[in-house]
């Protein structure tokens, strides 16, 4: 069977999307991003750690949604309690107490926190979090990583289209991991220096995740602190995996203002943004709102995923499979005589071909493993969830075996 | 100097005047127009390097690659003078020097120069005459590729995009048509060429056929859509094909499509 038959019904219903839809499908799960006509297109159901595509072929799922899924699609518990609370009303005239039950939790789990806010998206959080940050300051210049992503707002969408040099007249870029070249962003937003925004580790599509140097935190962490500026983690892609108080707590850093979606509904659409009490009077300043933010059926579904990895130590066990996933690959590679090179953290690990910029083995052994039921990301780093289990790594590597065979002959 | 108008001077002597030789190596028709054509033609302007071919035996050539006795050399004193020319404006503007046997070329040359304009903007009767599609859409992305690396070295606006990378060598090409063309984006010197690239790509742009490649570039085509159905292959790094392609856009702002 060939790719066009065995994705038939992908192909048919992206044909009709296309009619309709600018681009089919558009963003992050454009088809452009993965292997174009070896990949599917669209989804039709998920359980636990695996998802079906529209022509009934079965994955083993390790992008987890692009990081939602932190529990396992379709988990029982998370679905029967925003069941309960839907069935009660949803979107209401005001919020509901799960608000208050939402906010107490998350502060009382990150640290620093003293409050919290809610929204749908991450880029919710991640703006808003900056503009709290120029209200705080009274200043204007937004710090960030280049080739960081933070969203798809003007002032951080890795996208061209729509965007004046105006949304971005306020940021200025650093290098991840360069301690100088930060010092040089710093010096050239002066006093005007309202924010430095970063993710816990450098995770660019298209590139290896990069664990960040502890010096570099620190600088970033002492220079915001002297200098009155506020410092944000966006960990609307770590959260929740890399430790449950926020991903600062892994690395060892103290931020002031901290972003999560994701995790934190698995598969409900909610996110987050917590901070300082030194910033309570500025979050108090800066207009938030959404149509369906203070939906209450989300805010109860993560209460309970909050719950369920806090009981069964959920992080530790993606860890631990994470671990068990690298090391297999790793081997299956040395196996077949293929050079990888691992990065990230195990709880959202990523490979790469070795000595190689252009990506061909990545997107061959990409989509020979998706012919084998797994689903790798070519470019974006990967996810664990609570429902990877044993049986799922063994018949995943068994697949990564035959597929770094198939990479050693395509390319030799 | 205005700078706008040395970059359009730029597009014209090192991206539209090539076509003349690219046209050499695609199309039959246009090397019957070269019959009767044996010199070396220089063109410049103000400063800039000449780009110099031969024109002999029907075809063109690579300066490097051939020679002729004739010399003709087209040289314009300022931007402004290369870009009336190309923009239709009469021809008359270069100041002509060379040999007896070059200058005495001169009207052939004219004619072929004049003639160049049907085929970088042909009308739908053209387009429908034999070969003349293939022929203006390896033309065009040939064009677009020489033109991106100009920009890229030369435009802020093109400099912006390209400064943090991603940084490498994407190849367009049509599938059935051998003349692809290449540009390589690099932090120093952004280059380009036509053919095999002098590297492993870091992305292939392929479109299926001649029909989608002319849609893609009269900009009425949906890119992605066209990627998830296969009417555009994309291999490698498709940041860096989609950066390539914001570049090749930007030379619409200064030479008319």
């Amino acid at each position: 069977m060939n790719k066009t038959e065995h994705f038939e019904k992908s192909l048919t219903l992206f044909e009709r999307a296309s009619k309709v839809i600018p681009c089919g499908i558009y963003g992050h799960v454009t088809p452009a991003a993965t292997v174009p006509g070896a990949f599917p297109y669209f989804a039709r159901r998920a359980e636990g750690c695996r998802y079906w595509d529209v022509d009934g072929h079965e994955y083993i799922d390790f992008l987890c949604a692009y990081g939602p899924n932190v529990l396992g699609y379709n988990h029982p518990h998370v679905e029967e309690a925003a069941a309960r609370v839907q069935r009660d009303g949803n979107c209401l005239n005001h919020p509901t107490e799960w608000s208050v039950l939402l906010a107490e939790k998350l502060t009382a789990l990150v640290d620093f926190a003293a409050w919290a806010v809610f929204g749908k998206n991450g880029s919710d959080m991640t703006t808003w979090a900056i503009q709290v940050a120029r209200e705080h300051t009274g200043r204007r210049k937004i710090l960030k990583v280049k080739g960081a992503y933070h969203g798809s707002h003007p002032w951080c969408t890795p996208g061209h289209g729509g965007i004046l040099p105006e949304d971005r007249a306020h940021i200025l870029e650093f290098s991840w991991n360069d301690p100088e070249d930060f010092t040089r962003a710093l010096q050239e937003a002066g006093e005007d220096a309202a924010g430095v925004i970063i993710s816990s580790f450098h995770h660019p599509i298209f590139g290896d995740s990069i664990l960040p140097d502890p010096a570099f935190l620190k600088l970033i962490e002492e220079s915001c602190h002297h200098r009155g500026i506020v410092f944000i983690l966006d960990d609307v892609r770590s959260g929740f995996r890399l430790h449950l108080g926020g991903s600062h707590r892994h690395f060892g850093f103290e931020p002031d203002l901290i972003c999560f979606c994701k995790a934190l509904g698995n598969g409900h659409p909610i996110s987050s943004a917590l901070g300082r009490e030194e910033l309570r009077i500025a979050a108090s300043r800066v207009f938030l709102t959404g149509s369906y933010w203070n939906s209450a059926a989300p805010m109860a579904a993560s209460l309970a995923v909050l719950e369920i990895l806090e009981k069964e130590n959920t992080l530790e066990h993606m860890r631990r499979q994470g671990e068990r996933l690298f090391e297999g690959l790793r081997s299956a590679a040395k196996k077949n005589g293929v050079k990888i090179r691992c990065s990230g953290p195990p709880a959202l690990p990523f490979i790469s071909f070795a000595d190689e910029t252009n990506f061909y083995r990545s997107q061959h052994f990409a989509a020979e493993c998706i012919l084998r039921g797994v689903f790798f990301h070519p470019h974006h780093n990967w996810f664990m969830c609570g429902a990877h289990h044993d049986r799922d790594l063994d018949h995943t590597l068994r697949a990564a075996d035959e597929a770094f065979a198939s990479v050693k002959k395509h390319f030799s | 100097m205005n700078q706008r108008a040395h970059l359009i001077a730029l597009l014209n002597l090192e991206a539209v005047v090539p076509v003349l030789r690219d046209l050499g190596e695609i199309s039959e028709e246009w090397r019957k127009s070269l019959q009767g054509l044996d010199l070396r033609l220089k063109i410049a302007f103000a400063t800039e390097p000449w780009q110099e071919f031969v024109i002999r035996d029907g075809t063109i050539w690579d300066a490097e690659n051939a020679s002729s006795p004739n010399i003709l050399a087209l040289w314009f004193p300022t931007a402004n003078q290369i870009n009336r020319a190309f923009d239709n404006n009469p021809f008359a503007i270069a100041l002509p020097w060379g040999n007896v046997g070059g200058l005495r070329q001169i009207p052939k040359i004219t004619a072929l120069l004049k003639d160049l304009e049907t085929w970088l903007r042909p009308n739908e009767e053209n387009l429908r005459k034999s070969g003349h599609l293939d022929a203006f859409t390896t033309i065009t992305f040939r064009l677009l590729t020489r033109g991106a690396a100009i920009l890229a070295n030369n435009e802020d606006a093109s400099r912006h995009l390209t400064q943090h990378g991603p940084y490498g060598l994407v190849l367009f090409s049509i599938a059935g048509n051998t003349h692809s063309s290449w540009v390589w984006l690099k932090p120093d010197e952004t280059t380009s060429g036509r053919g095999t690239p002098p590297k492993t790509p870091d992305a292939e742009i392929t479109f299926a056929n001649t029909t989608v490649a002319r849609t893609a570039l009269l900009k009425k085509l949906d890119h992605q859509a066209a990627v998830g159905a296969g009417k555009i292959q994309i291999r490698g790094h498709a940041t860096l094909g989609d950066l390539a392609g914001l570049v090749m856009e930007r030379i619409d702002l200064y030479l008319k499509p």
